[in-house]
């Protein structure tokens, strides 16, 4: 279920949901930028161990941290629309 | 797949966070789902090496904003982190990426590997065979007491390359042309600029350059009076290298052998006179031998009196230069090097008056300095002053291409579609490789018996051969050409050092002069010489010896003076080798300095075949058929005329050697060896030789 919420004061409230909202039950939110990284998590656990090795050693070199550091990639990804990509299913790995 | 542009979750260091970045991919996915991209970063973090992904490089998709890559900053990445696919790259322009980076590797490989191919005085070079030096002091703990078996050679000659040339030939055969293409189409135009001739056709030997030089004097295109048919004569030399004869015996004609005079290893051009016979003598064919040119002078002279071909043989000869008073040249009809001297200096002065010029980088194609008029003087490379001129380029020579060859078109365009007819199958057709109808009328040709129309490309006016190298190979040859400046002034040093150094074992040796030189003037003083320093620092033998040796380890020495003949003329030698005769007075023979040069792994060579004539192919030939060659004053002529006639019964078996007649051959085939001038010597190399050859005369005086 996914629920798009407004803050507004105190209070957020509910835009729309996808399914009805059961009563009495906690709800944990989640940003959106969470949910990516949740996903990254999930499928980082889900790498080979010698993968997670490869990728985590290439990490401690000046020019990805660099490539990590520059925030205008983060912004010009966070404008586009997923819509407008190219399909996963095309692409060949 | 490569050439798609990916967003892919990459990890920061401490695994705790991931962030989105776009990544060119450059493999495919192994079976663990890693594949590698190349980082795509901002444009702005601009460096030298970053190649702009423009929205023109893309297929399909593109980038949110102004991106680059650098073709060398690789990320790993896995399938799993895939989180969207944002474009697909152009297959041209990936290329361009992927070749990058393969070359860049191409290159780090040969620097490591090659370094022995290195040019004499590379600091990559000699910084390892320092430490090399060192380290088998170590091992041995001493200068003085290696096993000969654990030392390297010091060869004749080789493979003279650093990673440029091999960048070159791995950038061609990426590009997998293969057959004769646009390296080779650079190459021939490159060459002949730099020789100063009107073209060069690129071959796959020496000595198919040769055989397709004189081949296509016989071509029925010529007029009759120039055309070389079966049963004419060609007058070459005798002690030399046999595919200069061959082509002439090959092509049906009769090689005139006149002697070589030992103290060049040149032709005796006195004997040219008494070589011709009016009405078959058609042509002159020899080479400037090891590095030395023949008298050209008296050659044209005698040419242009009986209006003959010249073919000079310039295998060995590569960036010789030859020089003569420039009316002398007038009448020798020299006018192709004489326009393209006055040409060349009018172009220095514009030149000179525009010093704002772009610099040239050091592996550029620079266009030689010859010919030139300088002092009334006209100076030229030796293979541009007859009418065909032929080179290799086998490793030993000047410049390689691994196996290869040119032939040069001197003055007279039109023998280049002869010589191309022979050398690409005899065919009717000028065509290159992969074009058609170069002369518009492809199917509307009517030649020999052929239908009217038939196609151009199948018409074969010669017989021909198929005798062209890879492009690959002249993607070599074109490196190898900008280098060639610094090859020809390394030989003429490694000589000039090999000179001085030996100067003093005169009364055991004859040493080579330069045509047209009478003596060489040893240097005054001592400032050109100096001790080897007992084998420090090199990779090499300290001689047993403590003669001094004179080669000099440290100083370039000045150019060797000459004391020259009368006739005006000079050369300066590009010295394929060093040439050492014993004289009859020494107490030893050259066969023992030979044996104890390969026992200390100083590589040598006699002068090639020696005396021709006494090799079993020409002893054969002349058991079969006694009027195959002639020889200027062969005392036995007559009676082989007379048993060939049927004149006489006596069989051939009988007949004296033809050899004997030829004194000057025999004397180089019985006392001359050559030590290498090649640029791949170092000079503690050169030392080397020096001191092992005073070793050996001080055990044998």
């Amino acid at each position: 279920m996914s629920i798009e919420v407004v803050k507004e004061g105190n209070l957020l409230r509910v835009v729309q949901s996808s399914e009805p909202i059961p009563e009495g039950e906690h709800l944990f939110l989640f940003t959106a930028g969470e949910i990516q990284q949740a996903a990254a998590r999930l499928a980082w656990s889900r790498l080979p161990g010698e993968s997670r090795d490869d990728l985590l050693h290439q990490a401690q070199s000046c020019s990805y941290q660099e490539w990590m550091e520059d925030s205008s990639w983060d912004e010009a990804i966070s404008r586009e629309d997923p819509a407008n990509w190219l399909a996963m299913e095309d692409f060949k790995a | 797949m490569i050439g798609d542009i990916v967003y892919t979750q990459f990890p920061f260091a401490d695994s705790k966070g991931f962030k989105v970045r776009p990544g060119l991919v450059i493999s495919d996915a192994d079976e663990r789902g890693d594949f590698y991209v190349l980082k795509v970063s901002s444009r702005d973090q601009s460096r030298d090496s970053r190649i702009p992904l423009l929205p023109e490089n893309f297929e399909k998709g593109g980038l949110p904003k102004e991106s680059a890559v650098d073709p060398f900053d690789v990320s790993k990445t896995n399938k799993e982190m895939l989180v969207g696919y944002r474009g697909r790259l152009k297959t041209d322009f990936i290329n361009v990426i992927l070749k990058m980076r393969i070359l860049a590797s191409t290159r780090t490989y040969s620097r490591l590997t090659h370094t022995t191919n290195r040019p004499g005085n590379d600091p990559l070079r000699l910084k390892e065979e320092k430490a090399k030096g060192e380290k088998r002091k170590e091992e041995t703990n001493s200068a003085f007491s290696f096993p000969l078996s654990t030392f390297p050679t010091v060869p004749y000659a080789g493979r003279v390359f650093t990673e440029d040339e091999v960048e070159a030939a791995v950038s061609a055969t990426l590009d997998f042309w293969l057959t004769l293409g646009p390296e080779g189409e650079a190459f021939e135009k490159e060459l002949a600029t730099f020789l100063g001739v009107k073209h060069c056709l690129l071959v796959n030997s020496g000595s198919s350059a040769n055989l397709i030089a004189l081949s296509c004097l016989t071509t029925h295109k010529l007029p009759d009076h120039k055309r070389i048919r079966p049963g004419d004569e060609v007058i070459t030399c005798a002690a030399g290298f046999p595919t200069t004869v061959a082509p002439i015996i090959q092509n049906g004609c009769v090689p005139v052998f006149i002697d070589n005079d030992p103290s060049t290893g040149n032709a005796r051009v006195d004997q040219l006179e008494a070589a011709y016979s009016p009405g078959k003598t058609k042509a002159v064919m020899m080479a400037h031998t090891l590095g030395n040119p023949f008298d050209l002078a008296a050659v044209l002279a005698f040419c242009k009196k009986y209006d003959l071909w010249l073919i000079e043989d310039n295998c060995d000869a590569l960036g010789c230069t030859y020089s003569m008073p420039v009316e002398m040249a007038k009448s020798l009809g020299l006018d192709h090097l004489l326009k393209l001297a006055e040409e060349k200096s009018e172009k220095r002065k514009v030149e000179s008056g525009n010093s704002e010029g772009a610099s040239a980088s050091a592996l550029s194609f620079q266009p030689s300095a010859f010919p030139r008029i300088q002092d009334g003087l006209l100076t030229a490379y030796t293979g541009s002053f007859g009418d065909l001129s032929t080179q290799s380029f086998y490793p030993p020579h000047h410049l390689t291409m691994g196996e290869g060859g040119a032939v040069s078109i001197i003055r007279r365009p039109g023998l280049k579609t002869y010589a191309e007819s022979f050398r690409d199958w005899g065919r009717d057709c000028w065509c290159p490789s992969g074009k058609d109808n170069t002369c518009n009328k492809r199917f509307q040709w009517q030649l020999g018996e052929l239908p009217e129309g038939y196609d151009h490309k199948y018409i074969y006016s010669h017989l021909g051969y198929n005798l062209k190298p890879l492009d690959p190979q002249a993607a070599i040859g074109r490196v190898q050409l900008r280098r060639l400046p610094a090859f020809i002034e390394a030989r003429k040093q490694n000589w000039e050092t090999l000179r001085v150094g030996l100067a003093d074992l005169e009364e055991f040796f004859d040493f080579n002069l330069p045509t047209h030189a009478s003596a060489w003037l040893p240097p005054r003083g001592e400032d050109r010489r100096s001790k080897i320093e007992d084998g420090a620092d090199t990779d090499l033998p300290s001689s047993s010896s403590n003669l001094p040796a004179s080669g000099s380890s440290a100083a370039k020495l000045a150019p060797s003076t000459f004391q020259w003949d009368s006739t005006g003329c000079r050369t300066d030698c590009s010295w394929f080798g060093f040439m050492i005769r014993v004289k009859p007075s020494a107490p030893f023979t050259v066969r023992e300095l030979a044996f104890f040069l390969d026992e200390h792994k100083i590589g040598n060579r006699m002068l090639f075949g020696g005396n021709l004539l006494r090799q079993p192919a020409f002893v054969q030939l002349r058991r079969d058929r006694p009027n195959a060659f002639r020889i200027v004053g062969d005392p036995a002529e007559d009676r082989r005329l007379k048993i060939e006639d049927g004149i006489s019964q006596s069989p051939i078996s009988q007949l004296p050697s033809a050899a004997t007649s030829l004194p000057g051959a025999d004397e180089i085939m019985h006392t001359a060896i050559f030590l290498g001038t090649y640029p791949g010597l170092t000079e503690a190399q050169i030392d080397y030789e020096i001191a092992t050859i005073k070793d050996f005369v001080r055990q044998k005086s």
